[in-house]
């Protein structure tokens, strides 16, 4: 599946419905699908996906945006977090950040738990959860949010500040300095695309101009989801989506128009060491994955492999944890479009720090080895994964959240076929994704460690 | 009933269901079908909700109370070890049932329990239960296992120091709860944790898991006769014991301001005080969680949005019994942004808020609240914080009622009487401090 070119299934079927849900929304009524989802285009091109769950009196509105650090040139390296700061500031409707917090107050919400944004790599997610009565009203505010931001110079100039702030606060974690090391080396051609705080100095001096270009590019309806999740009736959310994002103007995919280069294969292993003022020792080792519009299958077989490996009872555990070489050992693969990242991050201590580094390494070795995994490991895995699934959808306002962060990356049919497709995963198809993606490849690994344990490493 | 077998109390239950109502307590509150009952000691509290996925919290009562110095983290041990493996559920088997079944048991050591929490899809509640029981009531206790799970604990202590954020609120926690139980540590320290045997694991589970001492919550798709049929066959031959919690000395009024300094060369400055505040069965505890949101919002729009100085600015109501609250910010300015803070907090002692201000930060309050109940793990382990530590788990079920009650003269009452006296820790380069400024 093309970023930028979702289709939708059944279209054919959409196409052949008699009535429309609405003036605005396009010939296609939604589908109930997985998980009380269900979804249509309007007009402009905007996907609304409505999410039924009546737990409890409360919708969450999510707004997700394809942007994120992939669609970052140099010169705009960081700038899609700026941005979705700047959201929470004035619009033609709300002059201020000041208004608009007191808009927010009115509608039972504050900054945080009850509203919040978030940029990644792939997407810039926006939400607020509100009592169903405002459901309405909460849809306008969203609507004022995304479509006519003000980016005042003074609160623009206020919120660097802030984004800096946000900054010094993540440098002042370890383990972010040693994924920010990694990284680097990782995505060695485009770094700033996989690094969302990006540049300091870009966000400095980042203008109102810049901003504008941001919202040009990707702030529009063809780019965008709504997914509304909670206590809905999808027809009700469908027509009032139509009638309130009407207005919002399609422009051309900026997918199509600005592509986003591919990460270059790496070429060599490479190891890094950081040293901070740390009680633990953790390693991090990087893999480039795979992409979901290259290789969708693997992404499954992916997911399905970390999950084996996980596993307490797996030998990659026993080999390594229960050996006594790591207090935690932990394999991820995260879905992107563009290369998807497979991490392996280890804690250790003093006594085993060398030991553990070496044995680590050539246990991902062995990863691709015959039977390395049982059947039953195989198969627990499946349903590991399926079951999480049920957990994610439980709670309608994180649900909203990690559907929109999926809808970015994959479309939203990858996510409602998901879980057919991880049964669907052979040993063969997991063994195909090792060979391609780890046994043999290159990879960064970073070493974080204090001062003292930098001088015991051999 | 010591002593005797409770399968026959059930029986007797289930022939003579007359005789069951004044024994089991059903309550519906605001339509919620929720019902507690005991069983020979052990108090059982039971949501039933149409949900996919169920959630049990076995609550291990006493936290603090029940450690000294030389066996902190005691509990996290004990039960992180059976975690590892128990007489039914070998290692290799019990992590294997619990992936095929998507099934999760977490332990979360707290100052005044230890929650042995339960999450499983409900169609294999049967099965986890079977699992769940076995972990906690027959833990394998092996050498192995008890030192995997010892130098996993230890990681995480050692953790706790790198991490900036859980660091400072750990210095501010111990200027604040110093010569106070709370500053023992429930899920230990290096040293508490190398200290604890095998042998003393195996004594304390035999000594101490009783039934007078655990709360069972369920929160799912469970019948209560099945959950108590459940219970006898597995809990059924623990004794009662007598266990009854020790009342932890006040806290409020036996401190100054204080400020702890911790010179960290980090690229901000990490501030954290603690406050007294009341605890959940005292009637001041709404109004305070209303005062403490309505401060909340405006530390962020004074000293984020108007000023810039901070990115994060917070301040929230913590749940322990020796009730606490927790102000925390990063910032460049640490003086600046804390002239601001303290202006703020004597404006909310000094001034009536106004009403539009309160009905909107109750409205807040409520759909927090109602955030809160998404999930049946966070019911679960909600009812049982409430059930322990308030005056009865059906007050989280009326939690909107007593907010909605809150008015702006009980805000100023309250923050009068519990915002001052804050302890604070910092973390940074105490260079950028006035030292004086936060002696407020």
């Amino acid at each position: 599946m093309k970023r930028g070119g979702t289709t939708k299934r059944g279209l054919a079927a959409y196409l052949a419905a008699v009535f429309l849900l609405s003036a605005f929304v396009q010939s296609a009524p939604s589908q109930v699908q997985r998980y009380g989802i269900s979804s249509t285009i309007l007009e402009n091109g905007l996907e609304v996906i409505a999410v039924e769950n009546h737990n409890v009196p409360l919708v969450t509105i999510t707004i997700a945006v394809k942007s994120g650090a992939c669609t970052e040139p140099p010169a705009y390296d960081g700038l899609s977090h700026l941005y979705e700061h700047m959201f929470f500031k004035g619009n033609k409707a709300i002059s201020n950040q000041e208004s608009y917090l007191e808009r927010l107050r009115e509608l039972g919400v504050e900054l945080g738990r009850l509203a919040n944004g978030s940029t990644s790599t792939e997407s810039t997610l926006y939400f607020i959860t509100l009592r169903r009565d405002y459901l309405e009203q909460g849809m306008i505010f969203m609507k004022d949010a995304i479509q006519s931001p003000l980016f005042d110079e003074e609160e623009l100039e206020m919120e660097k500040r802030v984004v800096l702030a946000e900054y010094d606060r993540a440098e002042a974690t370890p383990r972010r300095c040693l994924q920010q090391e990694v990284d680097k080396r990782l995505w060695y051609k485009y770094p700033w695309r996989k690094d969302v705080l990006g540049d300091r100095e870009i966000i400095t001096t980042a203008t109102q101009d810049k901003m504008l270009t941001i919202q040009k590019k990707f702030y529009i309806p063809n780019n965008s989801a709504l997914i509304i999740a909670g206590d809905i009736d999808p027809k009700e959310i469908f027509n009032m989506a139509g009638e309130i994002f009407a207005d919002w103007q399609r422009r051309e995919d900026p997918f199509m128009k600005y592509p986003v280069p591919r990460h270059p294969l790496l070429e060599e292993v490479q190891e890094i060491v950081i040293v901070r003022p740390v009680n633990t020792i953790s390693i991090l080792i990087g893999f480039h994955g795979p992409s979901v519009s290259e290789d969708e299958r693997a992404t499954y077989a992916a997911d399905v492999l970390s999950c084996i490996l996980n596993n307490p009872a797996s030998g990659f555990q026993k080999n390594l944890v229960d050996s006594g070489l790591f207090t935690s050992c932990s394999v991820a693969y995260r879905t992107q479009e563009y290369t998807g990242p497979i991490t392996i991050f280890a804690r250790t201590n003093t006594q085993n720090l060398n030991t553990a580094r070496k044995a680590l390494i050539e246990e991902v070795q062995r990863i691709g080895q015959e039977d390395y995994f049982s059947d039953e490991g195989l198969k627990n895995a499946r349903q590991r994964l399926e079951a999480q699934q049920v957990y994610d959808v439980e709670l309608a306002s994180m649900f909203a959240y990690t559907l929109g962060s999926w809808w970015c990356s994959t479309g939203l049919d990858y996510y409602l076929d998901y879980i057919p497709n991880v049964k669907r995963i052979t040993r063969e198809d997991v063994e195909d994704y090792i060979n391609t993606y780890i046994t043999g490849k290159p990879f960064v690994i970073g070493v974080l460690l204090s001062q003292e344990d930098k001088e015991l490493l051999t | 009933m010591r002593g005797k077998p409770i399968t026959l109390l059930v029986r007797l239950i289930t022939l003579l269901m007359v005789i069951i109502l004044p024994f089991t307590s059903g309550v519906s509150t605001a339509g919620c079908d929720v019902s507690e009952f005991d069983i020979d000691g052990l108090k059982v509290i039971l949501k039933k909700v149409d949900s996919e996925v169920t959630a049990v919290s076995l609550f291990f009562k006493g936290g603090v109370r029940n450690i000294d110095p030389s066996n902190q983290g005691i509990e996290p041990l004990l039960f992180g070890t059976a975690k590892r493996g128990s007489e039914n559920y070998p290692m290799d088997l019990l992590h294997s049932e619990l992936a095929r079944m998507g099934t999760s048991i977490f332990v979360i050591p707290k100052m005044d329990f230890t929650i042995v929490s339960l999450r499983c899809l409900s169609r294999y509640f049967d099965e986890s239960w079977d699992i769940f029981t076995d972990v906690l009531l027959h833990p394998a206790l092996d050498e192995k296992g008890v030192e995997l799970a010892r130098q996993e604990l230890i990681a995480r202590v050692r953790r706790q120091k790198d991490l900036p954020d859980s660091h400072v609120r750990m210095v501010a926690w111990d200027l604040f709860y110093r010569d106070h139980p709370y500053a023992l540590k429930p899920q230990g320290t290096e040293s508490s944790l190398l200290s604890i045997s095998t042998a003393d694991l195996k004594e304390y589970h035999k000594n101490q898991v009783i039934l007078s001492r655990l709360l069972l919550v369920v929160v799912g798709k469970v019948d209560q006769s099945d959950i108590e049929d459940k219970v006898v066959s597995s809990f059924g031959k623990l004794p009662r014991g007598e266990y009854r919690p020790k009342l932890l000395p006040e806290v409020k009024g036996n401190r100054m301001p204080g400020l702890k300094v911790v010179d960290r060369d980090i690229p901000t400055n990490y501030i954290c005080g603690v406050y007294s505040a009341p605890g959940l069965k005292e009637k001041e505890y709404y109004p305070m969680q209303i005062a403490i949101n309505i401060l909340s919002n405006r530390l962020f729009e004074e000293v984020r949005t108007k000023r810039g100085l901070v990115y994060q600015v917070y301040t929230s109501l913590d749940k322990v019994s020796s009730n606490d609250g927790i102000l925390c910010l990063t910032t460049q300015e640490p003086s600046a942004a804390m002239e601001v803070i303290f202006l703020e907090v004597g404006r909310l002692r000094n001034e009536l808020v106004e009403a539009k201000v309160l009905q909107d930060t109750i409205a807040i309050s409520i759909n927090d609240y109602y955030l809160s109940k998404g999930s049946v793990s966070t019911q679960a382990s909600m009812l049982g914080r409430y059930e322990l530590n308030g005056s009865g788990w059906e007050d989280y079920l009326r939690i909107e009622d007593k907010m909605k009650a809150v008015t702006p003269e009980d805000i100023m009452e309250v923050a009068r009487e519990y915002l001052e006296n804050i302890n604070f820790g910092f973390l940074g380069d105490p260079g950028k401090i006035d030292r004086e400024l936060f002696l407020f």
